[in-house]
Order: structure tokens, then sequence, then C-alpha cells
């Protein structure tokens, strides 16, 4: 009797042992591990990556390996056909159309970058406090996206830039201070979902302030939300900057974005309509990855998705 | 539901009034104002005592909000401007500095309005102001515009749900085979292209490489003129059918988006409902499969698109600014970039309000349709 209850006992202390042994993943490593069996989005990211990298590298790539500036003009070699030197070929300044296509990522691509994290910032900022405090904040804030989200949204970021002038700096901020509404909503969702929950109610138990619950306490559990919106704003964004420059707001004219390259396309038809091709499909490739990976994230930070 | 239709139409009033306030807001921090394209062409050769009176004419000297209030509800109302000179005095000094307006306002001359702020009423009274650009009422220049965006929207909408939704109806019902996932691999695709490049795109072969289509316009001939050069009175000539070639181009550019949307979302509530209890009566019923999946399945899925109505206008009304830019649409999407351009703030502000009453209404309406759809939705 005696000796089957100690064997028992030990037979438990071993599957305990066994069951301790099994290391218990993170929320952060189970989606890593769904991330990295997922070959899209892998793809896609790297696609992304090879173009930030050319795009932070663009001066050294137009120094030494293109061999021209931005705005390097050739009046006597205008809309010419891709050759040698010219590996796409000549705008109608007489411009190498690779070396501007390379620069035109670093603004298009940093500038949707910077103002979706701007964008983000004030989102998660206002959406937390709505969120938590409710009540009058909540009623106003929610009045003045109703508002802002009106007025169809290529109308107002005209008027804005075009209030502001055509810069890189006004057209991040004009973006970022425009686009944050959808961001706003969602963390307000999350967060009045969150407010009521037993770990927010201990903590306020244990006289944890407001602005310490919201930062320490709600928004670790909505960051997996700001990572997958980043990824498909900065993709909204370049749509966005692309087709303000293109109108010839955004960026000035003299600076190549992917979206203000194609201004004059239709003067390209007649004479060289690769011009009109490279760009666009820059633009479609980039924003097509950005969604890609922001799906991926979706999954992979969701716990009801099998691995 | 008659009050909750006037609950509705009562909360668009602070929605408009906010919209007003803001784009004024942001329109008045612009550098150097309006008087530079007040039509005109060259102001540095004005002295400076015309340029202060000119200032003083039009309100400019005052702070925003004072401004604000004499387009809202009229200068006889509140803050009535000192008469200062002789306004006949001014406007005949700007048709001296700019040919331009004034070639267009002796085509005009009996539409021609004035800038002056003590003349205006106010939009709450239905005037709109006087384009600085074209020194026609603000409400004339748009209504020759409107009539054109419209045509395209609905079209763009119609285009969009009947090909959006049989698509994802097709998509539920082949779920996870081939054509499911074409679909899901094209509007992802759709959504990722610019509309603009795709416009331009178009453009390049049907119009210039294989010429099957008009590069632009809304008709053939430009019979009827405007001041700016382009036409706008198709609609009153050229019969519509004569007119569908100019309009395959935009719609489909304009249409995509919504295609993406309206496919991707029929599908989802497709798949919603064939769960649910009386689909599978209508099985055990012994109905044949294309009865539960139309009849049963498609009709109640079609329910939530209803509510897609708002967010459609608004996103035809943005995509316009440029579709209609590229392919020279006569509509108030390619207005606001010329007034945007101009700085034709009269202008600019009236399509601000148009186009926000507009998304606002589809909202509302779109409200409505779903409360008269869904039974189940109670008011």
């Amino acid at each position: 009797m005696a000796t089957s209850t100690n064997a028992k006992v030990a037979q438990l202390q071993e599957d305990a042992k066994q069951f301790t042994l099994v290391k218990s993943k993170s929320h952060w490593q189970r989606a890593l591990d769904q991330l990295r069996r997922d070959y899209l989005t892998l793809i896609a990211l790297a696609v992304v990556l090879t173009l930030a990298v050319f795009a932070i590298l663009a001066p050294q790539i137009s120094q030494y390996v293109t061999g021209y500036r931005f705005d390097e003009e050739n009046l006597s070699r205008i809309f010419a056909s891709p050759s040698y030197d010219h590996p796409l070929g000549t705008d109608e300044q007489g411009r190498d159309h690779l070396t501007r296509l390379i620069w035109g990522g670093q603004v298009s691509l940093g500038i949707a970058f910077l103002a979706a994290i701007l964008s983000l910032t004030i989102g998660v900022i206002f959406g937390l406090m709505t969120g938590y405090y409710g009540g009058v904040v909540d009623d106003f804030m929610i009045w003045f996206i109703t508002t802002l989200n009106s007025i169809p949204g290529l109308f107002l970021l005209l008027i804005v830039s075009s209030v502001l002038g055509p810069d890189p700096i006004n057209l991040i901020l004009v973006l970022g201070l425009l686009g944050w509404t959808g961001t706003m909503r969602l963390v307000r969702g999350e967060t009045l979902a969150l407010r009521e929950r037993e770990f927010i109610v201990a903590a306020r138990a244990m006289g944890a302030s407001d602005a310490r619950i919201m930062a320490i306490h709600i928004f670790p559990n909505i960051i997996s939300i700001v990572i997958i919106t980043l990824a498909i704003d900065i993709g909204v964004l370049i749509l966005a900057e692309s087709g303000l420059s293109f109108l010839g707001f955004g960026i000035p004219a003299y600076i190549p974005s992917w979206g203000n390259m194609l201004t004059n396309a239709q003067a390209y038809f007649s004479r060289a309509p690769h011009l009109v091709i490279m760009p666009g499909l820059l633009i479609t490739i980039t924003v097509l990855c950005l969604y890609v990976i922001g799906d991926g994230l979706r999954d992979a930070f969701d716990p009801t998705v099998n691995s | 539901m008659t009050r909750h239709i006037i609950r509705r139409l009562l909360q668009a009033i602070p929605t408009l009034f906010g919209v007003t306030l803001l784009s004024y807001m942001i329109m008045s921090f612009a550098p150097g104002g309006p008087l530079a394209t007040l039509g005109l062409s060259d102001p540095q050769n004005l002295d400076q005592e015309t340029i202060e009176r000119l200032e003083s004419q039009y309100g400019l000297n005052d702070p925003w909000y004072i401004q604000y209030g004499r387009w809202l509800v009229g200068t006889d109302i509140i803050f009535r401007l000192p008469q200062t000179g002789n306004s006949t005095a001014v406007e005949e000094t700007i048709e001296r500095s700019s040919p331009t307006t004034s070639s267009a306002r002796s085509a005009n001359s009996q539409q021609g309005c004035s800038v002056l702020a003590n003349e205006r009423r106010g939009i709450v009274r239905g005037d709109f102001g006087c384009s600085y650009k074209w020194r026609r009422p603000v409400f004339e220049v748009i209504g020759e515009r409107l009539p054109a965006t419209i045509e395209l929207g609905i079209a763009t909408l119609f285009v969009s749900l009947f090909v959006g939704v049989p698509l994802g109806i097709g998509a539920a019902i082949t779920r996870g085979r081939i054509f499911d996932n074409a679909t899901r691999v094209l509007a992802v695709v759709f959504n990722a292209v610019p509309n603009f490049w795709m416009g331009l795109m178009l453009l390049l072969v049907f119009a210039f490489t294989l010429g099957w289509l008009p590069s632009g316009g809304r008709c053939e001939r430009m019979r009827v003129r405007l001041p700016d050069g382009s036409t706008g009175g198709c609609a009153d000539v050229v019969p519509i059918y004569n007119r569908l070639e100019y309009m395959i181009m935009p719609v489909f550019v304009l249409a995509v988006g919504g295609i993406a949307g309206y496919s991707r979302y029929m599908r989802t509530s497709m798949l919603e409902t064939i769960n649910s209890d009386y689909v599978r009566t209508a099985r055990a019923k012994g109905l044949s499969a294309r009865a539960v999946w139309l009849n049963h399945a498609a009709r109640n899925a079609l329910i939530p698109l209803a509510t897609f109505l708002g967010p459609a206008v608004v996103g035809i009304l943005g995509g316009a600014a440029i579709t209609e830019t590229i392919f020279s649409w006569p509509g108030l999407g390619r207005l606001i970039v010329e007034a945007v351009g101009n700085r034709d703030y009269p202008v600019i502000m009236a399509s601000v309000v148009i186009g926000a009453t507009l998304t606002v209404v589809a909202y509302i309406i779109s409200d409505i349709l779903y409360a008269l759809f869904d039974p189940r939705i109670r008011y």
C-alpha cells in the first residue's frame, strides 16, 4: 500500500517535471513563430526592406553607382530610351530616370513613414484618453472626428497643403495631422474594453495614477494593434502622398517623389512611355507589400489563428 | 422611424457647422491672403494705397472669425464694413490690371457678381459668394460642375455594386478554391494601385496606343464652353448613350476600390449567413443549392452592404479630384483642384460644404436603407 502510494507520488513528480520542462511561450514568441512560417509576409518584408535600404543609401548610390545627381539636367539628351548610360532612360529635362526613382523612393517612403509615426502617436494618445476618460472628452472627440471625416479626405488635404505650400516637412505634418482618426477609433474601442478588466481595477485599487494605468497597463495590450496599423498606414500614406504630389500640391517639383514624377506623364505618352510605368509600379509594389505585412502581422498576433 | 430621421438630420447641423468652421480656419492661415489671386495678374504694380483699400473692401483686414461670420450669415447682419471709396472704382482697378478676368467677365457680363464683402448675404441664405477667379456667383459655377460629378458617382456606384456583389457571392460559393483566391488577390492588388497611375496606364493603352476610347472630356463636341474653357453643358446637348465611351475609363478607375471592397465584404457576409438557421432549414427542405445560395443567403447577405453608401460617397468624391483631373472631366473634383491652385476661396469653401453635405446625407440614407432592409433594426 505504502509502496504504491510512494510510486504514485514519484510518478506525479515525474509528470510535473516534464510539465515544467515545456516552457510556456509568450505572446511575442508565439507571434514570431507564426511569422517565421509565413513566407508571403517574409517576402513582402524583404521587398520593403530592400526598397528602404535603396532609399536610405540614395545619396551614395547616385554618387557611386548611377553617377548622376537627381537634378542633373542634360538638355541634349531629353526623353532618351534606356541605354548603358541611363538604364531607365531620361525624362523631359534629360535627368537620369533611375537616379530620380531612387531619390523618389527616399522622399515617398520617408514622408509616409514619418507621417505614419506622427498620426499613430496622435491617434494612440487621443484614443487612450477618450477611451479611458469617456464623458465630455469622448463626446467632443467623436464630434470632432465625425466632422473631420465628413470632408472628403483629399479635399481637406488639398486645402491644407495649398495653404502651407509644397514642402516635405509640411506634407508630413499635413498627412500626420489629418490621418489619425482611424487609429484613434481603434485604440478607443480597445481601451473601452480594457478599462473595465480586473487588472485595471486592481491597479486602480493599489493607487496607480491614470497616466500610469494608461501607459503601463493599457498601452502594452494594444501594441500589436499599433504595429499592424503602422504597416497599413504607411501604405495608405504613400498613396495619399503620391496623389497629392501628382496634382502638384505635395512635394515641390524640383524634388523627385514617386507621385510628382508622374505629374507631366501625359506629355510622355508619345515620346517615352517607359517613364510612366516605373514610378507607379514601385508605388504599387511597396503598398502591396505593406498591406501583406499588415495582414501577416494581424494573423501572427491573433491567438485564434492556428499555427 | 420618422423621429430617427429627424434626429439624424438635426445631428448633421453641428457636423456641417464644424466642417465650415474647420475649413475656414485652415484657409485663413494662408500666407499672403487671396488678394494675389483676386484676378490681379500682377499685384505689384498697384500702389500701397490701392492694396489697402482693396483689402478693406474685401474684408481681408479683419480676423478670420469675423470673416467667417460674414461668410456664414452675411454682412448686413454682422460686421458691416464702412464704405471706403467707390466700389466700381475698385472693380475697374482690378479689371485694368487683369486682362483675363475682364474678358471672362465681359463674356458673362449679365451673370457677373461682386466680390465685395459688403454685398455678401451668407451661405445660410443661399449666397455662396462670388468666385474671385471667374467673377460669377459660386452657386452657378458649382451648379455647372456638380451634375457631371453626380453622373460619374452614380455610374460608379452601379458598376461597383453590379460587379463587386456577384464576385463576392462567387467567392463565397467557391470558398478556398481558385476563383476565391483569385478575387482575394485581385482585391488586394487593386487596393494598392494608386488610382492616378491606373488612370494614366488606361489612357496610355486604350486612348493613346489603341485609340479605342477618347482621352478625356465628357462629350465629343465642345458645344458649350464654360468661362474657364472646359465643357460643362454636355448633359444638355448630347444624350447619355452617346457619352458612355467617355465614362468607361473614369468610372472604372473610380469603381475599382468599390469593387474590391464590396466583393470582400459580400464574401464575408455570405459566409456568415450560410451558417444561420434559416439557411439550414432551406437546405433541410431539400431546396436546390442555387435557390439556397441566391434566394436565402445572398438576399440577406446584401443587407449590411447598405452601410457602405456613406464611405462609398466619401471615396468617390475624394477620388473624383484625381480622376476628373486626369480625364478632363468637368466636375466638382476638378473644380476644387483648380480652385485650390487659384486660391479661389469662395469656390473652395462652397465645394467643401457641398462635398460634406453629400457625405453626411449619404450616411443618413445608408442608415435609413439599413433599417428598411432589415426589419430587426428598430429605432
